[in-house]
Order: C-alpha cells, then structure tokens, then sequence
C-alpha cells in the first residue's frame, strides 16, 4: 500500500464519466505543479456502503482543499484509486 | 461539450424538480445557470456524486473559488466540475502572528505577498524565499480579519489571487510550513519551542522561558530556514532538493515541567545539548517523525548552542559508499533523529543553524562532521578531519579518497592557519578565502554567511541528503 500526503490543489468530479461508474481526480501534492494525480472511482457494482464511503472521500477532499489542510491518502501501489483518507491536523 | 468558469454567484435548491442551479460568472447580474438535477432513474453511484458535486459547489460558493463546469452543448445540466486551480497554494490557515507559506512554482526572488480586501491592500515581505516556497514567519496583523485575495506578486510578475480567510487567532500548535515530497515519511526537519530546561546536574526541571515567547520562536525559525537555505553554502538546495523537505514547527505552550517535555540540558559553562533520547516521544504526540531536529530554547545563561548526530537505523534501507577504500552506508532513515540545541536569541548575523545542521545531519556510525576551530579528531569514524602523529609532522597532499576520487588537504586552514600544537587537519576548500562553515566562520574577512564548506564533506553530504530526501 501506498501513501501520498500533501495539500489537496484540485479536483474533478464526474458523475457519469461512463455508464457505470463515476469518478472524482485529485491532485495531491506541495505545489500546483508537483501533484500526484489520484481517483475516487465509484462504480455501478460498488456496494451501498461503499459507495456512500467513497463519497464521503469526494467530500473530504473538497473541503480539505477550501480549509488548506493536509491530506495522507492512501492508494494501491500500483494503482492511483484512493482507499482511505486522513485530514491532518492544522 | 460547453465548458464555463466563473464564481459561483447563487445556489438553489429546488424541490420541484429535484435540482440544485448554480449561478456562475463575475457578478450576480452577469452569470450563467446550470442546473444539477438528481433523478428517480439515476443509479445510486450517480446521484452518490451528483450530490459531492454539489457539495463542491457549496464549498466553493462559501470559499470564493472560482469553478469550471462542463455541460453539453444543448442543455445546462453540469456532466462536470473541476475547482482549486490556482497557481499558487496557500498552506494552512491565515492567523494574525502565526507562520504562514504559500507553495508554488518559478516564483521570483523579489516576490512579495499581496493581501487584498474590500477595505485594504497590505503587502508583506516574505522572510523566505524559494522558488517553490514563499514562508512569513508572522502573518502582520494589519491584514483585515476575513476575505481576503492573496498573490504574490514581482516586477512584472503576478501569480493567481487565492481567496483566503484571515483570522485573529489563535496560533496553530503544530504548523506544517512546507510539506515536501508528496510520499510517506518525506525528509523532514522539525523546530521545536523546547518546553523544559534539564538542570546542568541532572535530574531537576525548570520551564523553558521561549514558551512565554512566541514571537522569538518564530523569529528564529525564520533565521534558521533562511540559514539553511539560502547562505551562500548552498548543500540543501542544489539541484532545488529543498523542495523535497518537509518543515515543521511545533508551539505548545500548554506543556508543564517534566522529564518527558525536556528536550534540552544544560552543559557547563553555558553550553545547551539536545536530550536526544527524549525526541521520537515527544514528536510522536504530535504524529511528526523528524530526520533533524532544532529544539529552540529562550536560555540566556546555556545560549551556546551544540548539536548531537543522528543515529540512522541500521534495519532500514541503505546507500553504500567508500571512503579511503572502506566499504560504508548512507543510512535512508534516523532511529534517533539528529539534533540541535539553538536559543533564540541566536546571532543571526552568523552560520550557528546551518553549521548545528552540518553536526546534526551526520551520523554517530556511519560519518561525523565535526567542529574545525578545535584539535583532535574525536572518536568513531570522522569525515571532515585527521590527525598526523605529531604536530611538527607535515600535512599530507591528499587527504583521502570519497568514491574513489581524492581530495587534497588544506595546507593552510584558509588565513587562519593550523596553531602549532595540532596535529589535526582538514580538506580543500570549497572557498578557499574563508573559513569551513565548520570551522570558526565568524573569522570570515567580511561575512559569516558566506564561509562554505570543503571539497569532500560537501560531495559526502550531497550524497547523504539525497539518499534520505529520494528514500
């Protein structure tokens, strides 16, 4: 497993990026242009609770990048899907 | 597919239809309205992110930001939202006297922070300056509590402006300053306003006088980035690997007098060491992990600072090297971090922050970088000096070999010359106008914070910082 910590400095999100599954990119790093580009990928086979977990990931991000705190995500080692997330304190 | 970028001027909700609008352009009277609708046929993963889109659109309406959106070309439902691209970072919260960085890229030497409000300008001169980082070591409390717009700004440059929230207070207890690589345990180096003064003696604890002083505190942690990072002697930033350290600064000024809060001892005759075996403790409080520390102190009677190598642990990844033909390691990780025991009423005019680094980023197995303006070599393996048997014995041509390349004595100490009782010596100069920066660099003819170091502990450092800032 790995890990990414940083400032979130931007994010997309895509309801419907494909017909089954929805996507949120974030870019995690200590300036604009030396970010890590990470996913929150929701699909249509996810569970209820994972599904709802995973938005709730969506949601932290954003409001960790309004509030500038730091983030740790962490990501499979060779794949960029977050799995869990941590909002240091400030 | 239609993209449009704007402030988010309004948001609605509205039931009848299930939707949330969203007004966006430069003012109320001159915005778009796109609309996202949650549907009775949409899948639950679709109006899982529906509604996170409209949570960002909340959040961003509250923060100021402007957002871009995506929508097709015939209709205004939003397929996308894309928000925070700046330029420029700000880290952290805005609090008046508190430390405050702004992250970015090819930013100017001359570059100043620009805070602009409805009622005022105020521009602020960074104490810190890379290209990467803008770091002020306490934000003016003349900036206006609430919004404001934030730049930098140079001679003909400007980054983006970033809304901010400026407030009174209080000071953060632990504040990243610049985050570093974007990895797990990046290079870290911690200052730490030491809470407890161990007596000289041992045993009996007395309160640090620099929690009563914040302001100090600050001030010096901005003398010692700016020691580390922009003196002449430019070993942490080469190849900007700067941008790679994490930094951090921890105030508690809620810690009492105890063995465990004392990070510093007393040493006869006014000298102040690290209590090294009390740091890993302390920092883990705080879920920090440092390779070095500098624990600030307000000593006025120890105010000579000292320094203690890092111990790098043996059961972590390594870097080989040679050194005169031996087989040795560049430790990746510190078990016990290196330290530094710095007051804050600290000669600024000197290289005692960078020089205490110079101690402390070395290692008690794997090389010592000790002092110059003292004989004797010290015990264990020493990088920076030997010694001759006597010292009427002459000084070799070649010191030693690092990585199969040699590297010359220092036949003459720069002007200050061996004193005819050592029997140490030292390595070839970098500059060889003026002292070692481990040497005694007040002697410099003209300024401290121009001495370098030599040859050879510089291309051994280069190499012992990167294999620990690229673990």
């Amino acid at each position: 497993m790995a890990q990414t910590i940083g400032l979130v400095q931007k994010l997309i999100i895509m309801p419907e990026l494909t017909s089954n599954q929805a996507l949120a990119c974030v870019w995690i790093g200590p300036t604009p242009a030396n970010a890590e580009l990470l996913m929150v990928n929701r699909l249509d086979t996810d569970s209820s609770h994972a599904g709802a977990f995973k938005n709730s990931i969506v949601d932290a991000l954003v409001t960790a990048l309004v509030s500038r705190r730091e983030v740790v995500a962490d990501h499979g080692d060779s794949d960029a899907l977050i799995t869990s997330l941590t909002i240091e304190p400030a | 597919m239609a993209a449009t970028t704007g402030l988010i001027q309004r948001l609605t909700w509205s039931e009848d239809v299930s939707s949330a609008c969203v007004f966006i352009g430069p003012s109320p009277d001159s915005a778009e309205i796109f609309l996202i609708q949650l549907r009775s046929s949409d899948s639950e993963w679709v109006r899982g992110y529906k509604k996170s889109m409209i949570h960002l659109l909340t959040k961003a309406q509250a923060a100021g930001y402007e957002v871009s959106v995506e929508h097709p070309e015939d209709n205004a439902e939003l397929t996308s939202v894309t928000f925070g691209e700046f330029d420029i970072c700000p880290i952290g919260r805005a609090v008046h006297n508190d430390f405050y960085s702004v992250s970015g890229a090819g930013i100017p030497e001359d570059a100043e922070l620009v805070f602009e409000s409805d009622s005022v300008m105020v521009t602020v001169t960074p104490d810190l300056v890379r290209s990467h980082w803008v770091f002020v070591a306490e934000l003016p409390s003349a900036i206006p509590v609430g919004r404001n717009m934030v730049r930098l700004q140079a001679p003909g440059w400007s980054s983006d402006a970033v809304p901010v929230d400026v407030s009174a207070g209080p000071p953060a207890t632990v504040r990243m300053l610049y985050s570093g690589a974007s990895k797990s345990k990046p290079y870290t180096i911690a200052f730490v306003a030491n809470p407890a003064i161990e007596a000289e003696a041992g045993g009996s604890f007395s309160a640090d006088p620099v929690l009563t002083n914040r302001p100090g505190f600050h001030d010096a942690v901005a003398y010692c980035l700016r020691n580390l990072l922009t003196v002449t002697e430019g070993l942490l930033r080469q190849d900007d690997i700067d941008a790679r350290i994490r930094f951090v600064a921890i105030f508690d000024s809620t810690l009492g007098v105890s063995d465990a809060n004392s990070l510093a001892h007393e040493l006869n005759p006014n000298l102040m060491e690290t209590r090294r075996d009390k740091l890993n403790a302390f920092l883990a409080r705080y879920s920090e992990v440092a390779d070095v520390v500098f624990v600030l102190h307000g000593s006025t009677t120890h105010d000579r600072a000292t320094a203690w190598y890092s111990t790098d642990d043996a059961a972590k990844p390594d870097t080989t090297y040679t050194y005169d033909g031996t087989n040795r390691v560049h430790g990746h990780f510190a078990s016990i971090p290196g330290s530094t025991a710095v007051p804050i009423s600290v000669n600024q005019t000197g290289l005692t922050a960078l020089h205490e680094f110079g101690h402390a980023a070395s290692d008690f197995n794997n090389g010592k970088v000790n002092d110059l303006y003292v004989d004797g070599v010290g015990s264990g393996f020493v990088v920076n000096k030997k010694a001759r048997a006597k010292s009427t014995d002459p000084i070799p041509n070649n010191f030693g070999s690092y990585q199969g390349t040699n590297y010359q004595s220092d036949q003459n100490r720069d002007a200050i010359g061996y004193p005819n009782t050592w029997t140490s010596y030292h390595l070839v100069l970098i500059d060889p106008t003026r002292p070692n920066m481990m040497d005694n660099y007040w002697l410099a003819f003209d300024d401290p914070l121009r001495c370098r170091l030599d040859h050879l502990t510089y291309d051994w450092f280069s190499d012992r910082l990167k294999a620990k800032i690229f673990r």
